[in-house]
C-alpha cells in the first residue's frame, strides 16, 4: 500500500507542466513578412483566429480574426515580441506564409524561411506565397467575415480546374528546392477590385527573386512541366474561337542528350481533352478529320506558348525553374556532378525540344449544326 | 437436552420441543387424532413454509384410516403408507428434529412411536421464469434463471438431455448452509480445471452467500483487478454454450446468476444474438462493441489531452469551435470533465436506486437541467456534454454489466493520466491497461486468450463472427 501511494504521488512531481488550454492560445493561420521602415528590421504579421462566441448576438459584428504586426531583426524575436500583445502563439495550424517581394529582393529566401523550417510546430505543408502588396493589406482584406488566410488556402484547390495556378509550393518543398538547385517559381497573390486573387508568380534563383511571371506564363510553365491538371486551351480555327478542356495527362517522357558539353532536352507529353466550346457555326464533330484539325491547332497553340516560356526562362531569368535538372542528374550523373555549380548557365544554352500530343476524346452533348 | 433422543410419550415430546423453541413464535404445533387406532399425532412446522392443500390431504388420509380386520397392521405401517409420498426420513433426536423444522420441513410424531417422520410439505416461494433483465437480446430465447437452484438446474436439464452433463451439489457456508451446484460436461471440462474449482470452493469459509457475486469474489484469481474474471449470466443459453466449450458452471441457491469459469475477455464482449443473427450483422455489432469500449475509456482522456496539451492535432475549424465553447468556462478541461462524468455517474446510480414510477424524473433532471443549464451557466462547455453523453452511451453497449462497470471506473484513470501527461499519458494508460489484461488469468487460463495471437483459429472468432455453414455448424 505504501508503494502504491508513492507511485500515485509521482505525477505530482511533474504536475501538468505542458498543459496549456486551447482558449488561452492564439491560433495562427497565416503569417506575412514585410520590410520594416526601420533599417534591417523585418515586419511580421500574424493572422490570429478569434474564437466565435457562444450566442448569436455575440457573433454579430465580431471579426473572426485579428492581425498583429511586430517588427524585429529576426523572425523568432518578432514572434516573441508579439507575446507582449497577445496570448501564446500556436503555429500548428498555420496554413500560409506570405512574403513581400521587397523582402526577397534583399534577403535570401533561405534566411526568411529558416526559422519556419527549424521550428517543429509549423507544418511543412504550410503554403508559401509571394505578393507585391504589403502582406498586412493582403491579410487584412476580407469580405463577408471571411478569413483571408483561409480564402487564399482554399483557392489552391482550384488547381484541378485551371492551369493558371502553380502546383502548391509548401514550406517543405521550398526548403528542399533551396537545398538542391535553388530555383523555382512561387505563386503570387494580389488584390484586384477589393478581392484576393492568385495572380502570376515569382521566379526564385539562388534564393533571390529575379523576376515575375504573369498568370498566362504560369499556364505555359505548367504545360512545359506537364503539371497541368485541368483548365482550358483557347485556340481558333476557321476564324472562330474554340476551347478544349484538359481531361488528364496520358504520357510524359523527358530524355536528355549530351553532345560534348551541349545539352539537349526532349520533352514529349500527351494529354486527352474535351471539346468544350466551339463558336464555328459549321462545326461537325462527328467527323474524324474535324477533330484532327482541332487537335493540331491546340497542339500548335500550346507549343507556341511553351516556346515563349522557354525563351523567357533561358534568356530573361536564366534559370531552370522547371525542375528539369533532375532528369540530367539521373541520366548523366557525371555531367551533372561536373556542372552542378553552373547549371543555370548550362540550362540557358541547352536546346529544349517540346512536343505535345493532344487527343480530343469527347465533345459533349452537341456535335454539329444542321 | 438438545442431543437427547426423543421421548416416547407424545405429551412429553410436545413439552420438550416447546421449551426448546420457546422464543420461536412462528413454530406451529398441531395435534391430530387418528380415530381407528385411537391415538393422536402431532405436526410441527414453521408457519408460512407449509403447502396447506397437501397438508390437508394427509390429515384427511390419516383420520379416515381403517383397521382392516383380516390383515391387522400396526399403526406405524399404516401411517408410513399414508405419508410415503412426502416422507423423507426419520429423526430420533431433538437436535435433528429442530434442524429439520427450521429447514422448512414438517415433522410428524405419533403417540407410541419414538421416532418422528420428516415430511416435505415445503412450498417453495419463487417468482416465475421471465426475461433476463440484465442481458436483453432481440432474437433468441427469452428465458432467464430465477432464485431457485433446483428450478434452474431443471431448466438446464430441459435443454440438455445428454447423460454426460454432470450436476454436483453440495452445501457451503458456515452459518447458513446453501446448496451450490457444479455443472460441467464430463470429458469436455478438463480434470485440472475441475480440481482447481473444487479446491477453491472448498476453501470458502463465508458465513453466508446471498448471491453468486459473493462466491465469485472468493474464488477468482486476482481480486484486486477491476475486471471480472468469472462471467456471470442469467441466460441458460449462455450457460449451455459455455458448458459445451468445456467450461464449468457454478450456481448457488438463491441467486439467478450462474458463474462461468474460466472466462476470457472476448466472452464478456460477445452477446448470444451475435450467433442468432446473420453473420454480417453479428460481426458488425461485435466490431461496434469493441469500438465503443475504447471510446468509453479514452474519449474524455483524448479530449482533455487535445484541448490542453496538443491543440495542434485538432483540425483548425474544430480547434476554433472548441476554443469558442470553452471561452467562458472557468475550469480547466480536466475539472470540467470530472464534473460532468461524476454527474453522469450519479444520475446513473440514482436511476438504479429510484423506484420505477419516478425513474423518469432522473432522465428529465439529467437531460434538461444538467445538459442545458450547465452549459448556459458556463460551468461546462457544450462539447464536454457531448463527449460525456457519448461515453455514457457507449458504456451501455458492453453485454456484461460488471465488465462495463470496470471500464466506467477506468475512464477516470485515463482522464487523470491525460490531465497530467497529455496524449503521452493517455497512451501510457492504454499500455498499462493492456499489460494488466494480458497478465490476468481466470482459473489459470489467460484472460486475453483468444487475442494473444498465438492460436490463430480461435482468434478469428474473437473479433468477427464468421459464417458457420461451411462445416455444417460443427464447432471448429
Amino acid at each position: 500500500m505504501k508503494k502504491l501511494w508513492m507511485i500515485l504521488l509521482i505525477p505530482l512531481l511533474s504536475g501538468c507542466w505542458d498543459s496549456h488550454n486551447i482558449e488561452e492560445l492564439s491560433l495562427v493561420v497565416g503569417e506575412g513578412i514585410d520590410k520594416s521602415k526601420k533599417n534591417d528590421e523585418i515586419k511580421l504579421t500574424h493572422q490570429i483566429l478569434v474564437p466565435p462566441g457562444t450566442s448569436v448576438q455575440e457573433n454579430q459584428g465580431q471579426q473572426k480574426y485579428k492581425n498583429i504586426t511586430v517588427s524585429a531583426k529576426t523572425l523568432h524575436e518578432a514572434i516573441r515580441d508579439s507575446l507582449l500583445i497577445t496570448n501564446t502563439i500556436l503555429t500548428n495550424h498555420q496554413r500560409i506564409l506570405i512574403i513581400n517581394e521587397d523582402v526577397l529582393k534583399d534577403i535570401p529566401m533561405e534566411a526568411i524561411i529558416n526559422m519556419f523550417i527549424r521550428d517543429n510546430s509549423i507544418r511543412r505543408s504550410c503554403l508559401v506565397l509571394l505578393t507585391k502588396k504589403p502582406t498586412k493589406e493582403i491579410l487584412g482584406n476580407s469580405e463577408a467575415d471571411d478569413i483571408p488566410s483561409n480564402v487564399i488556402f482554399e483557392l489552391k484547390d482550384n488547381e484541378k480546374r485551371t492551369n493558371k495556378i502553380l502546383p502548391p509550393l509548401t514550406l517543405g518543398q521550398a526548403s528542399a528546392s533551396l537545398q538542391s538547385d535553388g530555383s523555382f517559381a512561387i505563386q503570387a497573390v494580389d488584390i484586384k477590385g477589393g478581392k484576393l486573387i492568385l495572380d502570376g508568380a515569382g521566379v526564385i534563383k539562388n534564393s533571390k527573386l529575379v523576376g515575375v511571371m504573369s498568370a498566362d506564363d504560369i499556364a505555359s510553365l505548367n504545360w512545359l512541366n506537364g503539371t497541368v491538371k485541368g483548365g482550358i486551351i483557347e485556340a481558333s480555327h476557321h476564324g472562330d474561337p474554340f476551347s478544349v478542356e484538359v481531361i488528364k495527362r496520358t504520357r510524359r517522357k523527358i530524355t536528355t542528350e549530351l553532345n560534348g558539353e551541349h545539352l539537349t532536352i526532349n520533352i514529349s507529353i500527351g494529354y486527352t481533352g474535351r471539346l468544350s466550346e466551339d463558336w464555328y457555326t459549321k462545326e461537325n464533330s462527328f467527323k474524324e478529320s474535324y477533330f484532327k484539325d482541332a487537335e493540331r491547332v491546340t497542339e500548335d497553340k500550346v507549343e507556341q506558348d511553351v516556346e515563349k516560356i522557354i525563351g523567357k526562362l533561358q534568356h530573361d531569368y536564366k534559370t531552370g525553374v522547371a525542375g528539369l535538372y533532375r532528369y540530367v542528374e539521373n541520366q548523366h550523373p557525371k555531367f551533372w556532378k561536373k556542372n552542378k555549380k553552373k547549371w543555370d548557365e548550362v540550362f540557358s544554352k541547352a536546346d529544349i525540344n517540346y512536343h505535345i500530343d493532344i487527343r480530343i476524346i469527347d465533345f459533349g452533348s452537341k456535335g454539329g449544326t444542321k | 437436552m438438545r442431543s437427547k433422543t426423543l421421548h416416547i410419550k407424545l405429551g412429553q415430546k410436545l413439552e420438550n420441543l416447546k421449551s426448546l423453541m420457546v422464543m420461536q413464535d412462528d413454530v406451529v404445533f398441531k395435534e391430530v387424532f387418528i380415530p381407528s387406532y385411537e391415538c393422536s399425532g402431532l405436526f410441527v412446522y414453521i408457519n408460512g413454509t407449509m403447502d396447506y392443500p397437501s397438508f390437508n390431504e394427509i390429515v384427511r388420509d390419516l383420520s379416515v384410516a381403517q383397521v382392516v380386520s383380516n390383515h391387522p397392521i400396526s399403526i406405524e405401517q399404516s401411517v408410513i403408507s399414508k405419508i410415503c409420498s412426502v416422507k423423507e426420513q426419520k429423526v430420533s433426536t431433538y437436535e435433528k428434529a429442530m434442524e429439520f423444522i427450521f429447514d422448512g420441513k414438517t415433522l410428524l410424531f405419533i403417540e407410541g412411536i419414538e421416532d418422528g417422520y420428516v415430511l416435505n410439505l415445503e412450498k417453495e416461494k419463487m417468482r416465475t421464469f421471465g426475461e433476463p433483465s440484465t442481458e436483453r437480446i432481440v432474437r433468441g430465447p427469452k428465458i432467464g434463471f430465477i432464485e431457485s437452484l433446483q428450478e434452474n438446474i431443471g431448466l438446464i436439464r430441459q435443454y440438455s438431455s445428454h447423460p454426460s452433463l454432470i450436476v454436483k451439489q453440495h452445501k457451503i457456508g458456515t452459518l447458513e448452509k446453501r446448496t451450490i451446484a457444479l455443472i460441467y460436461y464430463q470429458g469436455k471440462a478438463s480434470d485440472s480445471l475441475l480440481q482447481e474449482v473444487n479446491r477453491r470452493i472448498n476453501k470458502v469459509k463465508a458465513t453466508d452467500l446471498q448471491d453468486s457475486g459473493m462466491l465469485e469474489e472468493l474464488i477468482e484469481d486476482t481480486s484486486s483487478s477491476p475486471f471480472p474474471q468469472i462471467q456471470n449470466t442469467e441466460r441458460p443459453d449462455k450457460v449451455l454454450a459455455a458448458l459445451q466449450q468445456g467450461r464449468v458452471v457454478i450456481m448457488i441457491d438463491g441467486s439467478p446468476f450462474a458463474l462461468i469459469a474460466p472466462t476470457t475477455i472476448t466472452m464478456l464482449l460477445q452477446s448470444p444474438d451475435d450467433y442468432y443473427e446473420r453473420w454480417v450483422a453479428g460481426s458488425f455489432l461485435r466490431g461496434i462493441r469493441y469500438l465503443s469500449l475504447f471510446v468509453t475509456v479514452f474519449l474524455s482522456g483524448i479530449y482533455i489531452s487535445l484541448v490542453s496539451f496538443n491543440p495542434g492535432l485538432l483540425p483548425t475549424e474544430l480547434a476554433m469551435s472548441i476554443a469558442g465553447t470553452r471561452e467562458n468556462v472557468p475550469f480547466p478541461p480536466f475539472v470540467e470533465a470530472i464534473i460532468m462524468e461524476v454527474t453522469i455517474e450519479l444520475l446513473r446510480e440514482a436511476g438504479i436506486r429510484l423506484p420505477a414510477p419516478i425513474g423518469q424524473t432522473v432522465g428529465l433532471v439529467g437531460g434538461v437541467i444538467i445538459g442545458q443549464a450547465a452549459v448556459q451557466a458556463n460551468i461546462v462547455s457544450s462539447l464536454m456534454v457531448i463527449i460525456v453523453s457519448i461515453t455514457t452511451i457507449t458504456s451501455f453497449t458492453v453485454p456484461q454489466y460488471g465488465f462495463g462497470l470496470a471500464f466506467r471506473a477506468l475512464r477516470f484513470g485515463a482522464m487523470i493520466f491525460a490531465a497530467v501527461l497529455g496524449l503521452y499519458g493517455t497512451t501510457l494508460f492504454f499500455i498499462i491497461v493492456i499489460s494488466h489484461l494480458s497478465k490476468l488469468t481466470s482459473f489459470h487460463e489467460p484472460y486475453f486468450h483468444p487475442l494473444d495471437f498465438i492460436d490463430k483459429k480461435t482468434w478469428k472468432d474473437a473479433l468477427v463472427r464468421l459464417p458457420k455453414r461451411k462445416n455444417g455448424g460443427e464447432p471448429s
